[in-house]
């Protein structure tokens, strides 16, 4: 009902785009109308007919202006501003001896911005403020009969009364729908959180109890223990990563799981450190694979059973290091090497990446991975 | 045994876990108080004064970052050992930008535990290759031409450094391998933390906001 602090729901915007509308259909009606009245109107003040065109027409223009950057519709002075105009385009038919009113909708436009902005109170009073002028003019005019001038009046408090209510219900209908929408979507946020809260309880309660209940059953065999311990460990760690990542599938929980079924496979512990993640799909699928196909030559071959994978995904690419401290081989020498030839570096070439070798007997082994990412 | 033992004060909320500290270094390092939270941690850490803290990232009371926080207020001497299982890179981050000396995961064993004790009580920086990871993300590598030139960031050196310590080398090794002395791998690391600490700008600040650190 009051004017609204210069807000800019979507509400708002529709009915800055109606406003805006309005007045360029009524500014070209009474075009037209101008138009008539100084062809067929002798009696006429052309030159003030022509002036209240022209300040309409600018006016008009400054309206769509301002619409582009819309902060003061809301504003009770240019909401003043452009009633000054309108009740003067409205009077300017009796100043100017005019026989017709060449206003056309344009007062109306007034009344509808007064409507959508100020409330249907205020519209009323616009309603209140045209009529008068319509009354005073009409004092002087021979032409005009009291029925015509009646129907003036009524036909802006008709106006006024449609604008203004029709748009406050249109406002209220649009709050109440927005905020039921608020309300089901923080039901259904609500509902997601406890949904996730069941599933990771349930989950927990799957892996993580059962294996501390195994734990507890077989409490004299330590190497039985630590294991379950490390595969329950890897398992976590592999449900968190995928939970924490924005990607799907996370390239760092790939890497992870990669690792932690090595460990299984050859009993060896790999320490995988990621930096960075991305989504591991297309060609860094191949690349976990290769990855995987290094770690497992360095568990079987290297004679240690410690391993160490690091991964590192830059804007440019993701490259992946599989190092171990065990026996090495020469890589010079061509009977050591070709296993690796082919399932990584063969694979790293038909996925469009490089693999690099660097082995020193007696010290270990490092194969790097590299693979630039955004051009396939 | 002419030396001074090490004076270390334990901070975790479990139990289990400071027995098992206590027993795995308890015979190498002196434990001269523990505590659960971080409440009662700050107020026996300024009366017992140790020499090193080692500190869990998780604390019930606000994460272990406000206990290196308000030590230091008081205590800027006391430096800081981050322990933890957390594999969340932002909870380590934060304890190391409140001003600890390094971070290790508990997988860690008691000997290098004690040998990292040491290195922090002597000022030095203790790197795991975990923390080199999570640091080489939290200073993204971008092309330097696009960035504010003023902004902190890592050099290709330190990057090159820190890479190396995250695929498990020693700084030792390192060194050897980039063809300097083991003294600049450690510089180069000390110099990395202290811009982990000082950058509140740009890519950092904005890391650590997307992970919810502010």
């Amino acid at each position: 009902m009051s004017a609204r602090g210069g807000g800019s729901s979507p509400i708002d915007e529709t009915l800055r785009r109606v406003v805006v509308g309005f007045r360029l259909v009524a500014i070209v009606w009474m075009g037209a109308l101008v138009g008539a009245t100084l062809a067929t109107d002798p009696e006429a003040d052309h030159v003030l007919v022509g002036a209240t065109y022209a300040i309409a027409l600018a006016w008009t223009g400054v309206t769509v202006a301002h619409a582009l950057h819309p902060r003061w519709f809301h504003h009770l002075a240019w909401i003043g501003l452009d009633g000054v105009v309108a009740i003067w385009v409205s009077v300017a038919p009796f100043v100017a001896h005019s026989q017709d009113l060449f206003f056309g909708g344009y007062p109306l436009s007034w009344l509808l911005l007064v409507a959508c902005f100020a409330g249907p109170w205020p519209a009323l009073v616009a309603a209140g403020l045209l009529a008068t002028g319509q009354m005073v003019g009409s004092f002087g005019e021979v032409g005009r009969t009291a029925t015509q001038v009646a129907g003036d009046i009524g036909g802006f408090t008709v106006a006024a009364i449609a604008f203004g209510w029709g748009i406050a219900a249109l406002r209220r209908y649009d709050r109440e729908r927005t905020e039921a929408q608020e309300a089901l979507e923080e039901e259904r946020a609500a509902r997601r959180q406890a949904h996730d809260r069941a599933e990771i309880a349930a989950h927990l309660h799957d892996s993580v109890l059962q294996t501390l209940a195994l734990l507890q059953q077989q409490p004299g065999d330590p190497r039985q223990v630590a294991s379950l311990a490390r595969r329950q460990e890897r398992e976590l760690r592999g449900y968190i990563d995928q939970i924490a990542s924005a990607f799907s599938p996370s390239l760092r929980a790939a890497l992870r799981h990669a690792a932690g079924e090595v460990e299984d496979l050859f009993m060896v512990r790999i320490d995988t450190v990621v930096a960075g993640d991305c989504a591991a799909d297309g060609p860094l699928e191949s690349l976990v694979q290769a990855s995987r196909e290094a770690m497992v030559n360095a568990a079987k071959h290297s004679g240690v059973d410690r391993i160490a994978v690091f991964a590192e995904v830059t804007a440019s690419g993701v490259t992946v290091t599989v190092r171990d401290r065990g026996r090495g081989f020469d890589p010079a020498d061509p009977g050591t090497g070709r296993g690796l030839a082919e399932s990584i570096v063969g694979r790293m070439g038909r996925c469009g990446g490089t693999a690099e070798i660097r082995s020193v007997p007696g010290e270990g082994t490092e194969i790097e991975l590299h693979l630039g990412r955004g051009n396939g | 045994m002419a030396e001074p033992r090490l004076r270390v004060f334990v901070v975790d909320d479990h139990d289990l876990f400071r027995a098992g500290v206590r027993a795995a270094i308890g015979g190498e390092v002196d434990i001269i108080g523990e505590a659960d939270d971080v409440d009662p941690a700050v107020e026996m850490i300024r009366e017992r004064n140790p020499e090193v803290v080692l500190l869990d990232v998780h604390l019930p009371g606000g994460g272990g970052h406000r206990v290196v926080k308000e030590v230091h207020r008081t205590h800027p001497h006391i430096r800081f050992l981050a322990l933890s299982v957390s594999d969340s890179p932002q909870d380590v981050v934060a304890v190391l930008r409140a001003g600890a000396s390094g971070y290790l995961t508990k997988t860690a064993t008691a000997h290098q535990v004690v040998e990292a004790l040491h290195l922090v009580a002597a000022g030095h920086a203790v790197f795991s290759p975990q923390l080199a990871g999570f640091v080489l993300e939290a200073f993204p590598a971008v092309d330097p031409a696009a960035v504010d030139p003023d902004l902190d960031r890592l050099t290709p050196r330190q990057r090159e450094v820190l890479r190396s310590i995250a695929k498990g080398y020693t700084y030792k090794e390192t060194a050897d391998a980039l063809g300097v002395s083991p003294r600049t791998v450690e510089t180069h690391v000390s110099e990395v933390l202290r811009k982990l600490q000082l950058t509140n700008r740009n890519e950092l600040t904005r890391w650590a906001m997307d992970r919810g650190l502010g």
